[in-house]
């Protein structure tokens, strides 16, 4: 009488079980490696971080199966654990809190007033989607990770809200004016293109 | 915003790991894995998370070689261990599942009453069986045999106690299960008697059970009378069946029990014929007979059906051979010839006997048999048989008496040829005669021919 939940593990990579932990756990490497570096990628603007970023992700994952935990939803999971260690990384880099480094970027988490100047289908209207990847990396570190979690990663609000432990208000308004912000920029470059076009006409 | 958002989504998808990175990171997470493989113990430990569900926890049952076995487990339970269990006498493991399940499901499906008091009544027997079987053996021992005992004595008043309830609404069927009853008593009586002195075991405490119920049953001052018409409407049912048990027997019986049985249906049917005639005349002599007929075919079932019984008990004694008038008038003749040759030794030795009162009774004696020997020929010539039979018996009880009343007095010796002396030494010695010698000692006719020798 054997449960599916007791079947003896084998040596990884040779004669995996089907089914079992060890296959559902390379399943999940094939099929969220590529989101989570992605993920990675706009969040830390470092390819090869994000690499090694996604390595970590799954050998810590593995560690909590390990530790006798079993992972119902690799999905939400993995992009927990690889918004854990990009905060770590941001840490490292920073040698600071994450809340001295909403406080040195001059982040106020406010309130629904501040989605008074537009709602997003407004904000994004006519808004460049390249740009605005391109300009992910430049927001700052709350904003980029709401932006990247929302668009690159296609998450709704509420998945966002569970994932970085906030409510969904407050995913709202970072998301409104991580858009806001994007527009301003996108907007700001395409005048200072406009002034160095103008500069170089005689 | 649609737009924007599949847009943006759609060039971030560009962003992908190059095929050698995702090779490479998928190598390193293959070997941590084999370095760092899954505990077992491990895996019990349960899930602490928000977004997960509890897994299924399922049984794997219906795999090809539990099926088998299941259904070969099936077949052993319902069917091995209940015909093992029907070999099975007291004291084996089996037992319980004989008398609970086995003979539970057969009284369950007796229908009507009558069937259950025959269901009762075979219990009875098969547990009397089950005693005498013990009992040749060796292993009856006093506890096991109270036990049986109880058993029968069970058994027995269920029989009882199903005729009461069957008098109430079948008057009929309970007269035909009643007589069904005493047949098998009286089997296991005979049965039973003939074991006891046999066996190294005592069968009496089963005995004992057995003659209490035939008492009861002789002892009821009403007992239930057949109709005609049922009686020989069971006696239909029960004959076919003693005829079609008499053809099967014949292959495994010797050519003298299967005559012996043949005989006895050959007087069942007889005696049915005579009891159809009677019932012109009277009726009620006509249901006795029919009820005895109905207890003899039983008994002889019984005889054909229970090889204990074949083996313990003869046919004679259970069902002894109703004669024809031909063979009852073959052994009245027979007898009468006999008596014949016994009164006229009498005759022989009434004029040699010395004291006359003696002689006066043997003469009176003589006269009698005489007349009971005519009233006999009389009968005879009547068809009478049963008188004739009944007159014989007292003709044959009187000779008997004179013979004994004559038997010490002694006949002349017959006279001897000359020369012959020595021939007729093994002629004598095979002769019952007495030799009075001229001294009046009584001698052997060997003595009497060494006498002539001096």
């Amino acid at each position: 009488m054997a449960t599916n939940k007791e079947q003896p593990a084998k040596k990884a990579g040779s004669g995996r079980e089907r089914g079992g932990p060890e296959d559902r756990f390379l399943k999940a490497f094939d099929e969220y490696a590529d989101a989570l570096f992605r993920h990675a990628v706009y969040r830390l603007s470092d390819r090869e971080r994000a690499v090694e970023l996604v390595h970590d992700t799954f050998t810590k994952a593995w560690g909590y199966l390990r530790d006798g935990h079993e992972i119902e939803s690799y999905k939400s999971f993995l992009y927990k654990v690889v918004n854990n260690l990009i905060i770590d990384e941001y840490r490292r880099r920073k040698e600071t809190s994450l809340d001295a480094i909403l406080a040195e970027e001059g982040v106020d988490e406010g309130a629904f007033s501040e989605l008074r100047g537009g709602s997003i289908e407004e904000v994004t209207f006519s808004m460049d989607a390249k740009k605005a990847l391109e300009l992910i990396g430049e927001l700052p570190v709350v904003y980029r990770e709401v932006i990247t979690l929302r668009y690159v990663d296609g998450l709704g609000p509420k998945e966002i809200s569970e994932l970085i432990e906030e409510t969904e208000n407050v995913v709202s308004v970072r998301l409104h004016r991580a858009l806001r912000l994007l527009r301003d920029r996108i907007e700001l470059g395409e005048e200072q293109a406009r002034t160095r076009r103008t500069k170089r006409t005689p | 915003m649609k737009s924007f958002e599949s847009d943006i989504k759609k060039y971030a998808e560009k962003t992908r790991l190059k095929a050698i990175e995702r090779e490479m990171v998928r190598d390193r997470i293959l070997s941590y894995m084999e370095y760092h493989p899954l505990k077992k113990e491990s895996l019990k430990v349960p899930v602490l998370s928000t977004l997960q569900a509890h897994e299924f926890t399922y049984i794997r049952f219906n795999t090809l070689w539990i099926k088998v076995a299941g259904g070969v487990f099936a077949l052993v339970l319902v069917v091995g261990v209940p015909f093992l269990a029907e070999r099975s006498v007291p004291g084996d493991v089996l037992y319980l599942v004989k008398t609970g399940f086995n003979e539970g499901i057969r009284t369950q499906l007796a229908s009507s009453p009558y069937e259950k008091v025959q269901l009762e009544t075979k219990l009875m027997e098969r547990r009397i069986s089950e005693a005498r079987l013990l009992a040749s053996e060796g292993k009856l021992t006093e506890a096991v045999g109270a036990q049986i005992a109880e058993d029968v004595k069970g058994h027995a008043e269920a029989v009882q106690s199903g005729l009461a309830e069957l008098r109430q609404n079948d008057a009929d069927g309970a007269a035909l299960a009643e007589i069904v009853f005493n047949s098998a008593l009286e089997v296991q009586s005979a049965v039973l008697d003939e074991s006891d002195n046999t066996s190294t075991s005592s069968v009496g405490s089963i005995i004992d059970v057995v003659n209490t119920m035939r008492d009861a049953v002789g002892s009821d001052v009403n007992p239930a009378t057949p109709s005609y018409e049922g009686l020989l409407a069971r006696i239909e049912i029960e004959t076919t069946r003693a005829y079609e048990l008499s053809e099967a027997v014949k292959k495994s019986a010797t050519l003298e029990e299967t005559a012996d049985i043949a005989r006895r249906l050959s007087d069942i049917d007889r005696s049915i014929v005579d009891a159809k005639k009677l019932k012109e005349t009277d009726e009620a002599g006509a249901i006795a007979q029919m009820s005895d007929v109905l207890g003899t075919t039983q008994k002889l079932i019984t005889f054909m059906t229970d090889i204990d019984v074949h083996q313990t008990v003869t046919l004679e004694t259970l069902v002894p051979v109703i004669r024809t008038p031909e063979e009852r008038i073959q052994a009245i003749t027979a007898t009468l010839d006999a008596m014949a040759t016994s009164t006229a030794e009498v005759e022989k030795r009434l004029v040699l006997l010395e004291e006359k009162s003696v002689a006066e009774k043997v003469q009176f004696g003589l006269d009698q048999v005489k007349k009971l020997r005519v009233s006999v020929e009389e009968a005879l010539t009547a068809q009478d048989l049963d008188g004739a039979e009944s007159k014989l018996g007292e003709a044959e009880a009187l000779a008997l008496d004179l013979a004994k009343m004559t038997q010490d007095v002694q006949l002349e010796p017959a006279p001897v040829p000359d020369g012959e002396n020595t021939a007729s030494t093994t002629a004598s010695t095979t002769t019952e005669e007495v030799i009075v010698p001229e001294t009046g000692a009584t001698t052997t006719p060997v003595d009497a021919v060494e006498s002539a020798a001096d």
